[in-house]
């Protein structure tokens, strides 16, 4: 985590927190809590034990999904970019998915597979994050430099080490890439599915909230779903980032 | 002399197009046990063709390359092909395993320091400066004990101060060693600095125009020297033809 790109931060995030709390002064919790309350309604949700429950059964759902999404991704892309036939067979089709609204995938497991516990979530999940790994790992296997390959060709390496030593390494970053910016669309899904059609987890607390007016409750999940994402996004991915690019030139 | 040296690798009668070009037409030329040979030519007459289908990279249309199996080839590159992950030293080994010598820490140590780069063999190469990658590039070829190098211009790009070192350190390298080169350029002086035979090939599909002989001791060699100076004008006088004549009045030039 690079600290210079946060002390810039916590300065506009000093200035949000001010500005919200200015707004809320002058309206009714209702519309708009103040930081004091949402911080009160964190609280109750911490100590409840529901935070917690809540939040295992979204990165439970969110992780079973994104893994499924990323095997799938990855075996695509590969048989992609080795069958030029299968390339031009199904690429339209990941476009195709890729441009369905996530609304539209919503309801339509929502007919499938009803208000159920895991398989609705997990759904959208796959389907959302599943392009995203896809699109992100083929380009990178399309922009591979094949002069390198060309050379360890030419000195006779076999092709087990080509693929360890040449491929391996050059794809990584641009799986890193596409690891980072599924997950984000995966979590988000995730809660997406939850609020329209489970009845557990972290949307479906922001939709309890949201039925019975509980604003300050909807603005304490927030918070908690935002800083998990920031710590995958800024703390894990970030060094994952870091360590398999470190032969790059900054 | 050099004509009792056995040939090492042939092109017989080579042919290759691309589409509707015909790049390599006719293309007959020899090289020798422990002989630098040049193929000149000027941009455009098949010499990175003659390269890529000599190291397999392409097949031929037709006719033939004659050379042993066993015969160990190397090949330098004309923009520097290293492992943007793997350091200098990790490059070299990269290639060395392939011949089982990855053990040969002497030899890549010897070669470090013959090219000056000692201090950077943990490097990797975006932290090399462009004449310090081509020098990793010509290092990674010697460093696989190779019967025969093929270099694709390898001094192209380069300053002139960077060029006249690697140019000694090629020659070094050769004369102690008697490893066999063959060097692709475009540049009729580096070509009579540095061979020993010189195959000059001049437009496309137009085959071998002239094998020339040049048996003056190398490190003696100076570009005035008269012999040189005299194969100069001949090659020079190869490339003009090829030249197409302007074909304009030269008055209406004028209007530019």
């Amino acid at each position: 985590m690079k600290n210079s790109i946060f002390k810039p931060f916590y300065l506009v995030l000093i200035i949000l927190i001010l500005i919200w709390e200015q707004a809320a002064a002058g309206l009714n919790s209702l519309i708009l809590p103040s930081v004091g309350e949402s911080l009160r309604a964190l609280h109750q949700i911490a100590v409840s034990g529901v935070l917690y429950s809540s939040f295992m059964i979204t990165l439970r759902r969110t992780l079973i999904a994104y893994s499924l999404a990323v095997i799938t991704g990855v075996v695509l892309a590969l048989l992609m970019h080795r069958f030029k036939y299968f390339k031009r067979s199904f690429r339209p089709l990941i476009t195709m998915i890729q441009a369905t609204p996530p609304v539209v995938w919503i309801a339509l497991a929502v007919i499938w597979f009803g208000v159920a516990e895991d398989l609705t979530p997990i759904f959208l999940i796959f389907i959302v994050s599943m392009p995203v790994i896809f699109v992100n790992l083929f380009q990178g296997i399309e922009d591979l430099n094949t002069e390198l390959v060309e050379m360890a060709e030419a000195y006779s390496t076999p092709r087990l080490r080509i693929i360890k030593e040449i491929y391996f390494p050059a794809l990584l970053p641009a799986l890193v890439s596409a690891l980072s910016i599924a997950f984000a669309f995966a979590w988000k899904s995730s809660v997406f599915a939850e609020f329209i059609g489970s009845s557990s987890g972290i949307g479906y607390q922001l939709s309890r909230a949201n039925s019975m007016l509980a604003t300050d409750s909807l603005f304490a999940w927030t918070i908690i779903l935002l800083l998990f994402m920031i710590f995958v996004e800024y703390y894990l991915l970030e060094k994952l980032k870091a360590r398999v690019s470190r032969w790059k030139n900054d | 002399m050099t004509e009792k040296k056995a040939k090492i690798l042939e092109f017989e009668n080579a042919k290759k197009s691309y589409d509707q070009l015909t790049v390599l037409k006719n293309l007959n030329l020899n090289v020798y046990q422990g002989e630098i040979t040049c193929l000149l030519g000027p941009s455009g007459s098949g010499k990175t063709t003659v390269f890529r289908t000599a190291a397999g990279m392409e097949e031929l249309d037709e006719g033939e390359i004659i050379k042993k199996d066993s015969l160990r080839l190397a090949y330098v590159f004309q923009e520097p092909r290293l492992l943007p992950w793997k350091t200098a030293e990790e490059n070299l080994i990269f290639v060395q395993k392939n011949y089982n010598l990855e053990k040969e820490s002497k030899l890549r140590e010897l070669l470090f320091n013959l090219s000056g780069l000692s201090n950077f063999k943990n490097s990797y190469p975006h932290e090399l400066s462009g004449g310090m990658k081509q020098r990793l590039e010509l290092i990674r070829a010697f460093a696989v004990k190779a019967d025969l190098v093929f270099l694709d211009e390898p001094l192209k790009s380069l300053d002139m101060k960077t060029k006249y070192n690697l140019r000694k350190m090629i020659t070094l390298i050769q004369k102690e060693s008697g490893i066999s080169l063959f060097f692709i350029t475009h540049d009729p002086e580096e070509a009579l600095l540095l061979a020993d035979r010189i195959y000059i090939l001049a437009g496309e599909g137009s085959g071998i125009k002239k094998e020339m002989l040049i048996k003056k001791d190398r490190s003696q060699r100076k570009i005035s020297d008269p012999e040189l100076y005299q194969k100069l004008e001949e090659i020079m006088a190869i490339f003009t033809d090829l030249v197409a004549e302007f074909e304009v009045d030269q008055k209406d030039l004028k209007e530019l």
